[in-house]
């Protein structure tokens, strides 16, 4: 796909313009589009992004729009004020990660870490993937949002906080309730 | 065979298009700014004259130099609030933002030249702090309105846009304590500086809080 012009960029504009009017089709077709320009976007902006990070990033930046929709003015142009948002969300993803970075250490022997089975003779085991992914994917939108966010994207709750737009209790809440129903739904209790 | 992470990025959107509902559109900022002064002025005004205005306001209001001062704190303030809400529409045009910013900065340096030609009386501590506290009880609500309204946009830079929110509250509070207290010697002007600055660089420290990404 070539870069976007002026063309792509009033395409957008109607597609944003009839989602704030409420045009759901639309709005779909065009987050699908963006979708694929923003990971070029994403992806070109190495000294920002990991690559293993490209995804994530993208689907933060989708959120962000989602959440500012109301602020397009369909008079101005929308490429402008999609990267925007794009460009402060991958700051925010560099500086994550930055952090992350910084946190960490990596270490010469994973073999004694306490992931490996040798070291765990004791543990009783964690059980299949697909039966986590399984119980996932039966969570409630809000619930799984917020485990995905804080756990398997190691976002803070400030941050994931400002990605979904909810308050830091409400996270807490729902990442608690999504704990208890994930250890029902492998443990049975 | 699709991706993990194109199965949670399809689900992703299509969990975002159910929920997108219709959304009125956040009028230009100049228009909010517009709402904002109106609000703000007519509160400024209850405030003075709650507290009684200055004995020669009479007077002052003829003298054209008290009169430009006035519509210049105004103006400033007019503008430092269409900064801060235009700090909050991503991708509006830098260029104006920094035109916004500078008219501020430049009413700022007046008000610092001002103060270092007015005298060098001995500052009043009484005076001092009463005139502190008008401008920080006028400030009060035309920031908590621009707040909300900020509320509304996009925090992609809360700090800056807080810090503009709290400089558009203070000059118009600065307004309205002139029209309290006559201002007659360079320690008053540094007080209303004074509370200026702590105002703005609070509500700045505060921003992070005050203003995040809202859910629609």
């Amino acid at each position: 796909m070539t870069e976007p012009d002026r063309s792509d960029d009033r395409r957008f504009g109607d597609l944003m313009r009839a989602a704030q009017d409420g045009d759901q089709r639309a709005y779909g077709r065009l987050l699908q589009d963006l979708s694929a320009l923003l990971r070029r976007v994403v992806a070109a902006r190495g000294s920002l992004v990991r690559p293993a990070d490209v995804d994530d990033v993208v689907q933060e930046i989708l959120l962000s729009v989602h959440a500012v929709r109301h602020t397009y003015d369909p008079a101005r142009p929308f490429l402008p004020w999609l990267m925007a948002i794009a460009r402060h969300r991958m700051l925010d993803a560099s500086r994550r990660a930055r952090r992350i970075a910084a946190r960490e250490h990596s270490t010469d022997d994973p073999g004694v870490t306490f992931v490996e089975p040798a070291t765990n003779p004791f543990q009783e085991p964690v059980g299949d993937a697909e039966a986590l992914a399984s119980a996932l994917e039966s969570l409630p939108p809000g619930q799984r949002q917020a485990i995905t966010l804080l756990k398997l994207h190691d976002m803070s709750l400030q941050e994931a906080a400002a990605a979904t737009g909810l308050s830091v209790g409400a996270l807490k809440v729902a990442t608690h309730r999504a704990i208890a129903a994930l250890r029902k739904a492998l443990v049975g209790d | 065979m699709d991706r993990p992470h194109d199965q949670t990025h399809d689900r992703l959107i299509a969990e975002l298009t159910a929920s997108a509902a219709a959304v009125p559109r956040l009028p230009h900022p100049a228009w909010r700014a517009c709402t904002w002064l109106g609000v703000s002025v007519a509160y400024v005004a209850l405030v003075a004259w709650a507290q009684g205005p200055r004995d020669d306001l009479a007077l002052v209001l003829r003298d054209p130099a008290f009169v430009s001062k006035i519509v210049l704190g105004v103006g400033a303030a007019f503008l430092a609030a269409c900064a801060a809400l235009a700090m909050v529409v991503p991708g509006f045009p830098a260029p104006r933002r920094v035109a916004l910013a500078l008219a501020t900065l430049a009413w700022l340096a007046w008000m610092v030249v001002e103060s270092s030609r007015a005298g060098v009386a001995t500052p009043d501590a009484i005076a001092g702090w009463s005139c502190f506290a008008t401008v920080l009880v006028c400030a009060s609500i035309p920031m908590v309105t621009l707040a909300a309204q900020l509320r509304r946009g996009a925090a992609l830079a809360p700090v800056h846009t807080v810090a503009y929110a709290a400089l558009a509250s203070t000059l118009l509070a600065d307004v309205g304590a002139r029209l309290c207290d006559g201002h007659r010697d360079a320690a008053h002007l540094l007080v209303h500086v004074a509370a200026l600055g702590v105002f703005t660089v609070t509500a700045a420290m505060l921003a992070p809080r005050v203003l995040r990404w809202q859910a629609h």
